[in-house]
């Protein structure tokens, strides 16, 4: 769950941003949703504007983007008065109180002004936000303020300063994928969902759906209350059960669990791999031929994609080196080797990027869990 | 770290050393091999004191013949900063010296206000009540008295302290202030006399300027430290204007009235004594006579009978007796109350009147027949009459002391001084406020002793550009003159030179432009821009409070701070010390919770000297204009005719280098440490010019890029956009590292210095 607050006091409306500033973090706040929405279509989001010296809720929390991105750019108040944290802290605090333990309590403050004019000790409200688990990040638009600085250490957020637009959007986006669990202190919780069916392929199908009541072509329909909405992942308007589509899950999931990084793994401990695949060979009585071992033999190779690794260890390495030169390429490139700490398997560097960054599972730990599964059965 | 510097073991409380303290610890160690007095310069935040302490007791372990190190601190809290570095390097050192070996005795020493433990008598307030209290308690005819009549009170932590006598001896170690307190609350000993009995034990001491410069304190403290001694000038910047206050003397209409009154009390104590106890006035009258009133005599009784040591210097006071005409209680009551009655009466005068001290005599003589042998020992005379009619409480009698003083160091200088009477304060010509000033030119005449008497003087201090103009001044000749610079991972300063308005209205504080509505308004917009991209604390300093209280009144009508005020609170510095300490308290609170604030206030005041706007307290500092003295002072005038004379310094030198100085001082204030970044705006065209330029110290001028002169306004308000994002962008550790050596890093350092020397060989 996060509260997205964004700044449009007095500060906004300097021009050292182009266009200016507020229409530039509008653009960027919308890119920001996409994102956020992207990478946890579980969480839910609320969006919280300061200006005038008060904080006022734009959206509530909720889980679909599209609404939020509408009401945003609808915007059209402009920027004026002063900046005050504390109003932000104590309104996000309040709407944060009520969601359930299992949810990231997250504020996230896009902050333009350089001052915060508050009607309290806004030390206080920090304290309240940590007692409350409530982490508050900031992104700054102009320079490094102490107040955000303290606030965001506190509540063990991060706080970042853009240097220009394009910084500016980098550290938005950061903040798009969600924190890993604290699977100790979250107690683990039944949530009921929907999964809703999609209907109305043809425009015949067209009906009233969601809680404006536009004609749409395609809507989903909620299982418990047969009330149609227009997107996932929301919450349906009659019922309140959060509807959910079954990637949207799978995806959330993924980020709770993060793949442990994987070591990389220096030259002697290679050799030490490569040594004892040696002896295992010579176990099962394959014969090596010390020539130009090809990769089907080769030593080591990466668990996802079979390239031949042994380029990497030293031993083979001058054998290699000599190799590629009678086959007349000067290339030789040392790849970087890494390894799972659970399943002790080997990947290549582009195996690791893919598998952190896409697949988020590790297959070396999925095959062991899939063979150890039956014989848990049985 | 433990490493070799050129031979010398020096212990380093920290892993890793800075290459600027490094060379730093080079410098001291040779001017030390060399015995001699030296001048480093070297920027705020990079260690300094912790440099100064490791390297100089390590140089005492590895050559005991050295003497004490004598740290001088300007304040307080300063001295407990040094205490505190010293107490860390300790527990460093006694790593390597399990056996205690290696340990240093060192401990602060300062007045009675600061140390006392009676309950009733440290509840006084100011520094002279406390000390007269103490007095009342402890003063050796009191305590004789005690000895017959109970009602008498006494000091049971001084008593507890003289029952022990010479047995009351401080384990080794560092002892703050707050720790003899301590100590001496457990032992029942007065801390005061404990640390003044303990000076001539310990290795390390740690006080304030004037213990070592005015020599009426330093007779008392600083008379036992053996020649041997390092004797150590921290934040020695403004060392000359010390010296010089520490040998002035001013008396007002009050002070004249109240010193008549003081004289008045004495005369009928003289009276009174004698129908009671003549034998004692006599008894001083032989003393006199027979010469025995060499301070020595009378002082070295008890040290807590002292109550102020001649204020000349000690060589140039005679050792002769006290002439025949003051010998006398009366005669001297009446030979003062003459003096007062001449002085008096030049204070009459209706324009200003500046003499020579030589002149003055003369006159006196003529008028009054007052010689100068007289005058001479006014002072002594005057002490030893306190003692003899018992008067404890010294502070009423503090007009009639200054009293003496004018006369003894009239009677004594006939260079060096001006004598100048004034009817009315010249900025506020309509009240009359007569005062004479009796004011020492000559900041060298009160360092003299110490050069002479001490085998290595440092002098050290963040700023002390241009360095070679001190010795000139202080009249000395150091081994070595160094200006270090400070290494950084980033251009954490951001020095610019703002020279004209958005449009293109010159930026001045010169006299003629100053009133000038459009500089007042192009000021104010200056200001106002700057906090709206400046985060957290800016602090602004202007060159007077007049003019301050003028440009902020304009601002006011102008609706400048109306504007200021939206994106940040404002405070201001006043002359009331309680005021500007709320003010600054409150200050710090506005930048805590983010609101943001700029502090106003005045270079050469007491928020430019002593307080730090480190981190977000200070993320800007402006310098409005060049903080020059008031040019039309007659004593500046003196003393700058004096300096032209004597030393051969130009008149316009000496200026702009003393307002450059406070200029830097000013703007030194917001880095503090290597994380730290601040911008620095020089807002003023006159900056521009290479005379001024040149006068700033090093470590500011590496950082001045050629780009960010003579800007204006507006662009000054990028480079700030710019800088402070570039500033907020998280501080990489990593790169931190570079800037630091490590044990390893220095070993080849001075193996690489080996290798040079062998192949100059």
């Amino acid at each position: 769950y996060l509260i997205l607050v964004v700044d449009f006091s007095r500060a906004s409306s300097a021009q050292d941003l182009r266009p200016n500033r507020m229409t530039f973090m509008i653009k960027t706040c919308v890119t920001f949703i996409r994102d956020f929405f992207n990478q946890n279509p579980l969480s839910q989001l609320g969006i919280l504007v300061i200006r005038d010296g008060i904080a006022e809720k734009l959206t509530d929390l909720s889980g679909s983007p599209e609404a939020q991105i509408k009401r945003l750019l609808e915007y059209k108040q402009g920027a004026s008065g002063d900046a005050s944290l504390q109003n932000a802290l104590d309104l996000s605090l309040m709407n944060l109180k009520s969601i359930p333990p299992y949810g990231h309590r997250e504020v996230l403050v896009l902050f333009s002004s350089l001052t915060s004019c508050d009607p309290r000790n806004i030390l206080a409200s920090i304290q309240e936000c940590k007692d409350e688990r409530i982490r508050v990040s900031v992104v700054g638009v102009a320079a490094e303020v102490y107040v955000c600085k303290r606030m965001s250490e506190e509540t063990r957020g991060t706080y970042h300063v853009g240097l220009g637009e394009q910084h500016l959007e980098e550290l938005m986006l950061m903040h798009a994928p969600p924190p890993p669990a604290i699977a100790s202190n979250t107690a683990s919780e039944l949530v009921l969902m929907g999964f809703p069916q999609r209907s109305g392929e043809d425009k015949l199908g067209q009906v009233h759906v969601g809680i404006n009541n536009i004609i749409a072509p395609v809507s989903f329909t909620c299982p418990r209350c047969c009330a149609k909405v227009g997107e996932l992942p929301c919450a349906c308007h009659v019922c309140q059960l959060t509807l959910i589509s079954s990637p949207h899950l799978a995806r959330s999931y993924h980020h709770l669990f993060p793949v442990n990084a994987f070591k990389e793994l220096s030259s002697k401990a290679l050799a030490m791999i490569a040594r004892e695949q040696l002896e295992k060979r010579a176990l099962s009585g394959i014969q090596i031929s010390s020539k130009m071992p090809t990769s089907s033999e080769s030593l080591i190779s990466c668990f996802g994609c079979l390239r031949d690794m042994s380029v990497a260890v030293p031993d083979f390495q001058q054998q290699q080196y000599a190799v590629t030169r009678v086959l007349g390429s000067s290339r030789v490139s040392i790849p970087m080797v890494l390894r799972c700490s659970t399943c002790m398997n080997v990947f290549c560097y582009d195996c690791d990027v893919y598998i952190h960054e896409s697949l988020h599972n590790c297959p070396g730990c999925q095959i062991k869990t899939d063979s150890r599964a039956p014989h848990a059965r049985q | 770290m433990k490493f070799k510097l050129e031979g010398l073991d020096v212990y380093f409380p920290y892993e890793f050393i800075y290459p600027e303290q490094y060379s730093y610890m080079l410098e001291l160690k040779r001017s030390l091999d060399a015995r001699g007095h030296c001048l480093l310069e070297m920027p705020t935040g990079t260690g300094k004191t912790i440099t100064l302490l490791s390297l100089i007791t390590s140089y005492q372990l590895a050559h005991p013949e050295v003497g004490k190190l004598v740290y001088c601190t300007r304040t307080v809290p300063e001295m407990e900063k040094v205490l505190a570095e010293l107490k860390e390097l300790l527990e460093y050192r006694s790593k390597h010296f399990p056996g205690g070996a290696g340990s240093i005795m060192a401990l602060g020493l300062s007045s009675r206000k600061n140390l006392c433990v009676h309950p009733q008598v440290a509840d006084e307030g100011s520094r002279e009540s406390v000390d007269a209290q103490c007095r009342k308690l402890t003063a050796s005819w009191v305590r004789e008295r005690s000895v017959s009549e109970e009602s008498v009170d006494l000091c049971e932590f001084f008593e507890g302290h003289e029952r022990a006598g010479s047995e009351a001896l401080l384990p080794t170690g560092v002892y703050t202030l707050a720790d003899l307190r301590q100590f001496g609350k457990e032992r029942g000993w007065c801390p005061y006399f404990l640390a003044r009995h303990m000076v001539s034990f310990a290795n390390v001491v740690v006080y304030n300027y004037q213990y070592m410069i005015d020599p009426k304190v330093s007779q008392m403290v600083s008379r036992e430290l053996e020649k041997e001694c390092v004797v150590v000038f921290d934040e020695a910047h403004n060392i000359d204007n010390v010296c010089i206050e520490a040998l002035s003397v001013n008396l007002r209409q009050q002070t004249m009235d109240a010193a008549s009154r003081n004289l008045r009390t004495l005369s009928n104590k003289i009276t009174h004594l004698k129908e009671t106890d003549e034998k004692r006035l006599r008894d001083e009258y032989s003393r006199l006579v027979q010469g025995l009133v060499d301070r020595g005599a009378l002082s070295r009784e008890r040290m807590s009978d002292e109550i102020l040591a001649h204020p000349t210097l000690p060589e140039d006071v005679l050792q002769e007796t006290v002439p025949g005409n003051i010998r006398r209680a009366e005669h001297y009551i009446a030979f003062m109350n003459r003096f007062l009655a001449y002085l008096k009466d030049r204070l009459k005068v209706n324009q200003v009147v500046s003499e020579t001290p030589a002149s003055f005599v003369n006159s006196l003589q003529q008028t009054v027949q007052i010689d100068a042998k007289t005058l001479r020992f006014c002072y002594d005379r005057l002490s030893s009459l306190l003692k003899t009619l018992q008067i404890t409480n010294t502070d009423d009698f503090t007009p009639v002391h200054l009293l003496a003083d004018f006369a003894t160091l009239i009677g004594t200088y006939a260079k060096g001084f001006a004598i100048i009477i004034e009817p009315f304060d010249s900025r506020l010509p309509n009240i009359p406020d007569p005062v004479i000033q009796l004011s020492c030119l000559d900041a060298s005449l009160a360092m003299k002793p110490i050069f002479s008497k001490f085998q290595s003087v440092v002098i050290t201090s963040g700023t002390l550009s241009p360095i070679e103009l001190y010795p000139r001044i202080l009249n000395f000749n150091p081994v070595s003159i160094q200006s270090f610079n400070m290494t950084l991972t980033r251009n954490c300063m951001c020095p610019v030179v703002v020279t004209r308005g958005a449009d293109q209205t010159p930026l001045t504080t010169a006299f003629e432009l100053r009133s000038d509505p459009a500089v007042v308004r192009s000021y104010g917009r200056l200001l106002v821009d700057l906090s709206t991209v400046v985060p957290d604390g800016i602090v602004c300093f202007f060159v007077s409070y007049l003019y301050m209280d003028q440009i902020i009144s304009k601002w006011h009508d102008m609706g400048i701070l109306q504007e200021i005020m939206q994106n940040k609170l404002i405070f201001i510095e006043t002359q009331d010390v309680v005021e500007t300490t709320l003010a600054l308290d409150n200050f710090r609170r506005a930048c805590d919770s983010g609101r943001g604030a700029i502090f106003l206030s005045v270079a050469r005041g007491k928020v430019a000297e002593g307080i730090d706007f480190d981190r977000h307290y200070g993320r800007c500092v402006v310098m409005f204009g060049i903080p020059y003295q008031y040019t039309l002072s007659r004593i500046l005038r003196a003393r700058l005719d004096y300096l032209q004379e004597t030393f051969q310094i130009k008149e316009n030198d000496y200026l702009t280098f003393d307002a450059i100085r406070q200029a830097s001082q000013c703007v030194g204030r917001v880095i503090r440490s290597k994380a730290d970044y601040g911008m620095m705006v020089f807002a003023d065209r006159r900056y521009q010019r290479h005379d001024k330029r040149d006068k700033l110290p090093g470590w500011i001028t590496r950082h001045l890029l050629e780009a960010h002169l003579n800007l204006s306004t507006d662009m000054m308000l990028h480079v700030a956009r710019d800088f402070m994002r570039n500033m907020a962008q998280p501080l990489d550790r990593a790169a931190m590292g570079k800037s630091l050596l490590s044990e390893q890093a220095i070993a080849a350092l001075n193996e690489a210095q080996e290798r040079d020397g062998m192949i100059l060989g």
